[in-house]
């Protein structure tokens, strides 16, 4: 970030902690568009992302005064947001099962794919299909950057079971991305 | 091995942020619901504040009555040590709650504030009655009253203000 930028950015995160909703609403436009992603990816439906993000903002704003420093902001609410997701994808109880049938899954030798050549968006339907489990360790190792050890510790599994989630998820992608591949061969 | 899907969406990450919704309109939720906390707040400590206040109010305007002689006051402290380590409790009960609440800037607004200092005007003008009428018992219950009611509003205060944080920590889960 730029110091001009920094020194707004500053400036929000202080007025905001002050209860300075104008402030509050700048830092929200600034942050909204990345988070909204991060929930519609994780919860995998616009509405439970709308949901959840707006709960997610609301705990922020509500807690903003107990941020220590303002330079950690994005870190902050990333992280805050990151939890109502999986919040709700417990109360699913979805991800929990899905988290049990993985354990010994180790990758297929199988010939990866070139992934650049597929827009965006075709990757992001693929993602949208695979299970729970999968595709919440896929989100937070592909998309967030955290490593396997950090997925292991939020999601209370093991390192190789996380790389394990991973494996399986990029396996079902890319079936997916193939079986679609053949799809539009035969169409042509 | 390298991890072709890792790559493919480093070299491209921002394309990922594809989606995307009514932010306005979510804001206006989020705003409501913010602006529905605080007031929550406010409206609760007020509400206690200007009732306790009305009763003190009554009680000092009776005092005040029987008494109206106005003149140089007298501290509990003053009177015995035994009132004096009442005093000295309350005291320090009232501002230790008081730096609490201020510390945790929780929005309590300058109402409320108004209002225990009008509590505390109250207790200034019954040290003036308790000092030609130094043996009074009904004039030192009403100091202690006013310090009672001092440390309930503060008290009423500080649990809204802990279960208004312990319902936004419920809704995190800790990693």
């Amino acid at each position: 970030m730029e110091s001009g930028q920094q020194t707004i950015h500053k400036y929000l995160v202080q007025r905001s902690q002050q209860g300075d909703r104008q402030a509050q609403n700048e830092l929200y436009k600034l942050y909204v568009k990345a988070m909204y992603n991060i929930c519609r990816r994780m919860m995998g439906d616009e509405e439970e992302a709308r949901d959840v993000l707006q709960d997610a903002f609301i705990t922020a704003f509500s807690m903003i005064r107990t941020l220590k420093s303002e330079v950690t902001f994005s870190a902050w609410i990333k992280r805050i947001v990151v939890n109502h997701c999986l919040n709700a994808l417990k109360k699913r109880k979805l991800m929990t099962v899905a988290m049990e049938d993985h354990q010994d899954f180790a990758e297929e030798d199988e010939e990866d794919l070139d992934y650049s050549r597929y827009e965006v968006k075709r990757v992001l339907e693929a993602i949208d299909q695979i299970s729970e489990g999968c595709k919440t360790v896929l989100n937070l190792y592909l998309f967030e950057g955290y490593d396997h050890k950090e997925i292991g510790e939020i999601l209370g599994i093991t390192e190789s079971a996380s790389k394990a989630q991973y494996s399986k998820a990029k396996s079902k992608i890319r079936k997916i991305l193939s079986i679609k591949d053949e799809a539009h061969e035969r169409q042509a | 091995m390298k991890d072709k899907l890792k790559e493919s969406v480093d070299t491209r990450r921002a394309d990922f942020d594809l989606y995307d919704a009514d932010f306005d309109q979510m804001w206006n939720n989020i705003e409501g619901d913010l602006n529905k906390s605080r007031w929550n707040i406010r409206g609760m400590a007020g509400k206690v504040a200007a009732a306790i206040l009305v009763l003190a109010m009554v009680s000092w305007g009776f005092i005040s009555f029987k008494f109206n002689d106005v003149a140089e006051g007298v501290a509990l402290h003053e009177i015995s040590p035994e009132l004096a380590e009442t005093e000295y409790y309350y005291s320090q009960q009232v501002a230790e709650k008081l730096s609490i609440i201020k510390a945790s800037n929780s929005g309590v607004d300058q109402e409320v504030m108004d209002n225990l200092m009008a509590l505390d005007s109250a207790y200034q003008d019954l040290k003036k009655d308790l000092k030609d009428n130094a043996d009074n018992e009904e004039v030192i219950a009403a100091m202690i009253a006013n310090y009672r009611l001092k440390l309930n509003i503060l008290e009423q205060i500080l649990t809204e203000i802990k279960q208004h944080d312990q319902r936004e920590q419920n809704s995190e889960v800790n990693i």
